[in-house]
């Protein structure tokens, strides 16, 4: 049996007037679900290059994202759209309403060809990702997984945005990974 | 790791051309389209959709209907392979993939809201809310307690969920394990397609010149995979052999022309196999009938393939079911497999000829061993899976 570490951890609230890491065209267009996705994973490149350059990027660590609900707010939009009548509706909307679409960012963003996966299962999704990666590496048929887990919400007439991210590894694969290990999973 | 092949030992599937192998092969054999221009979507589209005969009883939301479907699917599974008797709970896992499951409870969730003249859908949702509801579910009804997950990858979902099936038997982590996927059509999914005009108005077809986009359907399949063990009587389909995923990391819904994402797909479901291209005697592509994805995907196989391997679509006749595709798919390709038999799209203008070796209807160069599958999903979400005939 090999060991799972969490070596990197940290979570994110955004509110309409955030100010982005890397702003770029395609965020302009985002959904608050896929911004906080996008930022979280800007924040931990960043913050981890040491773990992003020799994990995710030299092992093709895969993504598992997580998300309760996907993108409510633009099925919202969209459904209204078609309640009105108003056809045709949104493209630019209808592609950001898949619950994959905010992975699909972070990999075009960062030019990452590791396979990505997105779980849904409501309050058990990121339970769900975070058990399955460990599961993979604790077996040995992955080295490391990246779970981001990502949700939307509206208060007050404002939607809030909120996201966690995990990287999990065997420290047993990257040399100099140990002084990162956080807790044994 | 090195992987092993894994049996399918149970299958249950509906698509628009059949629920049953014998039914899918005599429509493919016969070229005749699950595709219809009559529908319950007439409203929106004006295309042919594949609609299904899902097995319900009663008067039920589209979300129960595929609740009860999986219901039947796992009972039917259970009653032929005994599953439920030869292992414990926590040796069954459970892998579903699906995009559109929760999509008409949602929506229902919004019209009441709207109706409130309220803005907050949060206060609206409920556990029923999110795709995970159905595996939730059930695993209420039935002794499943292994590991087990919804995944959403668009339209390679079933197919992610096949992937991780297999990856849970070969790793030790379950010895018998459900896959597969379904989705039901509905409005939100129509009239989005309709607003990214990749619906063709006629019946489409796939690596023809006259293509000119998708025909969206519904269904899916559902399928056993067990731990091999050499010498027993139970009856096995095929053998899921390798899978292999990969991002294409380009744009959320066109495919990289240069078909990276694609190519990287299929040779990791090559290497997890332990195959070289040459070992594929057909592949099954993802096909939909787009500008974008065909040229995508013929660019990825002529790069791959050297040696001429027959390709073919079989959208043309059972068309798009999304998230519940790959399950579809792999039907067809056990069917191949049982009866050494390939099926293709009804048109003779192929395109990319010269690049790729289109199949012909029924026609067989060799004996039919392994057989590659494609499913792609919108974030450039993509999937290959290598089915052979033997464990060997």
């Amino acid at each position: 049996m090999e060991k799972a570490y969490l070596v990197y951890k940290q979570s994110l609230e955004i509110l309409p007037g955030h100010e982005f890491l890397e702003n770029n065209q395609l965020l302009r267009r985002m959904t608050p679900l896929q911004k906080v996705s996008v930022e979280i994973f800007a924040l931990f490149k960043k913050n981890a290059d040491f773990i992003y350059n020799n994990v995710i990027q030299k092992l093709k660590t895969p993504i598992y994202f997580a998300t309760k609900y996907g993108e409510i707010q633009t099925a919202m939009q969209l459904y209204s759209m078609i309640l009105n009548k108003d056809f045709p509706i949104s493209p630019i909307a209808f592609q950001h309403s898949v619950h994959n679409c905010a992975s699909g960012y972070i990999s075009i963003l960062h030019g990452l060809h590791a396979s990505h996966l997105t779980f849904s299962s409501g309050d058990s999704s990121f339970k769900n990702a975070t058990e399955l990666a460990i599961s993979k590496i604790k077996s040995g048929t992955l080295s490391s997984v990246c779970v981001i887990s990502a949700d939307e919400s509206r208060q007050l007439g404002e939607v809030k945005a909120s996201a966690k991210i995990c990287v999990i590894a065997n420290p047993n694969h990257f040399e100099g990974l140990n002084s990162y290990c956080l807790k044994e999973l | 790791m090195g992987y092993q092949p894994v049996p399918i030992t149970g299958l249950s599937f509906v698509s628009s051309i059949g629920s049953t192998i014998d039914d899918m092969v005599k429509n493919l054999s016969t070229q005749k389209r699950g595709l219809s221009f009559q529908h319950r979507f007439k409203e929106f589209i004006k295309a042919p959709l594949g609609e299904v005969q899902f097995q319900t009883s009663g008067i039920l939301t589209p979300q129960d209907v595929i609740a009860n479907q999986l219901h039947f699917s796992i009972t039917e599974i259970a009653k032929k392979t005994k599953v439920f008797e030869r292992y414990k709970p926590e040796e069954i896992g459970f892998f579903f993939g699906t995009s559109t499951a929760e999509t008409y409870s949602l929506l229902r969730q919004i019209e009441l809201m709207f109706a409130d003249k309220k803005t907050c859908l949060e206060n609206y949702l409920s556990p029923k809310n999110n795709h995970g509801f159905l595996v939730e579910t059930m695993k209420e009804f039935f002794p499943i307690k292994g590991i087990n997950a919804t995944l959403t990858t668009a339209c390679s979902s079933a197919a992610s969920a096949i992937a991780e099936g297999f990856y849970a038997i070969n790793s030790g982590l379950v010895k018998a394990c459900f896959v597969g996927g379904f989705d039901i059509l509905n409005p939100l999914t129509i009239c989005g397609f309709n607003a990214l005009q990749i619906h063709d108005n006629q019946y489409c077809v796939p690596f023809s010149i006259q293509r000119k986009g998708m025909n969206l359907s519904e269904g899916g399949g559902l399928f056993l995979l067990e731990k091999y063990k050499a010498g027993t009587n139970n009856q096995t389909h095929a053998f899921v052999k390798g899978v292999g995923g990969a991002s294409d990391a380009f744009h959320m819904i066109n495919s990289n022309p240069e078909g990276f994402g694609a190519t990287l797909s299929m040779i990791n479901a090559l290497n997890c196999a332990g195959f070289l291209p040459e070992n594929i005697d057909y592949i099954n592509a993802h096909g939909t009938g787009t500008q974008s994805n065909d040229a995508s995907e013929s660019t990825a196989v002529a790069k791959l393939f050297k040696t001429p391997t027959p390709i073919s679509s079989t959208k043309a006749f059972h068309g798009h079911a999304l998230g519940g595709s790959a399950a579809i798919e792999l039907v067809v390709c056990i069917a191949a497999l049982q009866n050494q038999k390939l099926w293709c799209g009804i048109f003779e203008d192929h395109e990319y000829g010269n690049t790729i070796c289109h199949a012909k209807q029924g026609l067989l160069k060799k004996p039919l061993q392994n057989i590659m599958s494609n499913s792609f999903g919108f974030g450039g979400n993509n999937m290959s899976l290598i089915l052979g005939r033997t464990w060997k």
